[in-house]
């Protein structure tokens, strides 16, 4: 009897461990990361050009395609805290969020202006040297627009909680939160997690101003 | 002669942009020693560029239509191949440099002189640039500090040397008629202020504008540097820690 219950554990246990392990090996249930960027742009740039709202960068337009399209893609609370720097580490939960919501809103007011180009580009993989394997990977595209040169576009993705999610975006060379990151963690290095908060409202309300 | 009628205005933008903000710790980042004097130099050209080079650059963007503003670029890059040739042989690039041959003749006989980028579009041979400042890179000379030139915007001191040297391999720079070397130049700096209106447009919008143009200038010449396939420094998640603890409370997802 003894003899059988233990026999029982050791079994759920190796069912447990193979399953685990298996989650492990093989981490994506979505699939490759490259086949899902590629299919995450090329859908992307579908949605745009069928939105003449979006396309000429309507506010409520653009609200509703991040909120709906793009924020379930990224995960955003890393982005954030990447660009944010060290200072991340001592803000309290309302600062982080109104960080996110002011990065979210910075990130929007520069590049909504892109969506006017999108016309007849598409994207392809970027003919790359090494397939990417693990779990933080970067997967590089091309964005081709005939007559135009093409533009390289790379997507760092991590494995979050079962679903790959974009962590950083580099275009032609130029990661994106790196490049903010440059720009915020001397601020809150210098006036504090409060001091960066101020000086993101202040820079979006001159913003919303200079476009009225 | 002429100078002295803009050099009042000059002065009165260079007074203007000494009231540039400069941060504390301007100058401790390695790659930016200059940092004090480059925001000084920073603010200066956008003064200037805001009241003279960036209203002409959008006039011509309204009343120009796209497809011709997209050949007078073409000219513009058509006349740049000979130096791409030039530096991609200098680097050892064979390859590039017959590709920058291909089209520069191909662009200049079937493309009219430029007008159509028939190699890019028929002959699918996209344009391999190259520049003296990369060929210096490549030689050995290190980067050197970042600098923003007056008029011309951000640099650094290997990349302003090359430029120098850039000039002399555009064909215009040997017109005999000053007035054709001077238009050209002229027109060649419109059209390059014109291309970059997006960009420029979308720095005014940055929250420290100085440090957004500097470090996209340098990943960019990092990324030409290795003709876009730069090796691949991922920026570590510090917090990562922090992930286990709020996995099961999601405060933070709004």
């Amino acid at each position: 009897m003894m003899q059988r219950r233990e026999f029982a554990a050791a079994l759920c246990a190796a069912v447990l461990c193979g399953s685990s392990a298996f989650a492990w090996a093989a981490p994506d249930p979505k699939g490759d990361p490259e086949k899902w960027i590629l299919d995450l742009s090329n859908e992307m740039l579908a949605t745009i050009r069928a939105d003449a709202a979006l396309r000429s960068g309507d506010a409520a337009a653009v609200q509703a395609f991040v909120s709906r399209k793009v924020m379930p893609c990224v995960d955003f609370v890393r982005m954030t805290r990447m660009a944010v720097g060290p200072s991340w580490r001592s803000a309290n939960p309302e600062q982080r969020a109104e960080l996110q919501r002011l990065f979210r809103e910075l990130l929007i007011r520069v590049y909504s202006g892109a969506l006017s180009m999108v016309s007849n580009q598409s994207v392809e993989l970027a003919p790359s040297r090494v397939k990417p394997e693990g779990d933080d990977v970067v997967v590089r595209t091309l964005m081709k627009q005939p007559g135009k040169p093409e533009m390289h576009l790379d997507y760092r993705v991590k494995f979050v909680k079962g679903e790959w999610r974009i962590i950083n975006v580099n275009a032609e060379g130029v990661w994106i939160v790196e490049n903010y990151r440059s720009q915020f963690a001397p601020i809150a290095a210098s006036k504090g997690n409060e001091g960066l908060i101020e000086a993101l409202r202040e820079k979006i309300a001159t913003y919303n101003k200079n476009k009225k | 002669m002429k100078l002295k009628k803009y050099l009042p205005a000059l002065a009165a933008a260079a007074i203007l942009a000494g009231c540039a903000e400069v941060p504390p710790g301007a100058g401790e980042n390695p790659a930016d020693p200059w940092e004090k004097m480059n925001r000084q130099t920073n603010a200066f050209n956008y003064i200037v560029d805001t009241y003279t080079i960036r209203p002409i650059a959008k006039a011509y963007i309204k009343v120009v239509p796209q497809g011709a503003r997209e050949s007078v670029n073409n000219v513009f890059e058509n006349m740049g191949e000979p130096k791409n040739a030039l530096n991609n042989a200098l680097q050892g690039k064979g390859e590039r440099t017959l590709a920058s041959v291909f089209r520069f003749l191909i662009n200049t006989s079937f493309g009219l002189g430029g007008l159509f980028d028939v190699a890019g579009s028929v002959g699918n041979q996209p344009v391999c640039k190259e520049d003296f400042g990369q060929t210096l890179r490549v030689w050995g000379v290190p980067e050197g500090p970042y600098v923003v030139l007056p008029f011309l915007g951000p640099s650094t001191v290997t990349d302003a040397a090359g430029s120098v040297v850039g000039w002399y391999t555009e064909p215009f720079a040997y017109a005999e008629n000053d007035y054709v070397k001077w238009g050209w130049t002229a027109a060649d700096l419109f059209n390059m202020r014109a291309q970059m209106m997006p960009l420029t447009d979308s720095l005014r919008d940055a929250v420290d504008p100085y440090v957004m143009a500097r470090e996209g200038y340098l990943a960019h010449r990092t990324n030409v540097q290795y003709d876009g396939n730069p090796p691949v420094v991922l920026l570590k998640d510090e917090f990562e820690d922090e992930d286990d603890e709020k996995a099961p409370v999601k405060k933070e997802s709004k």
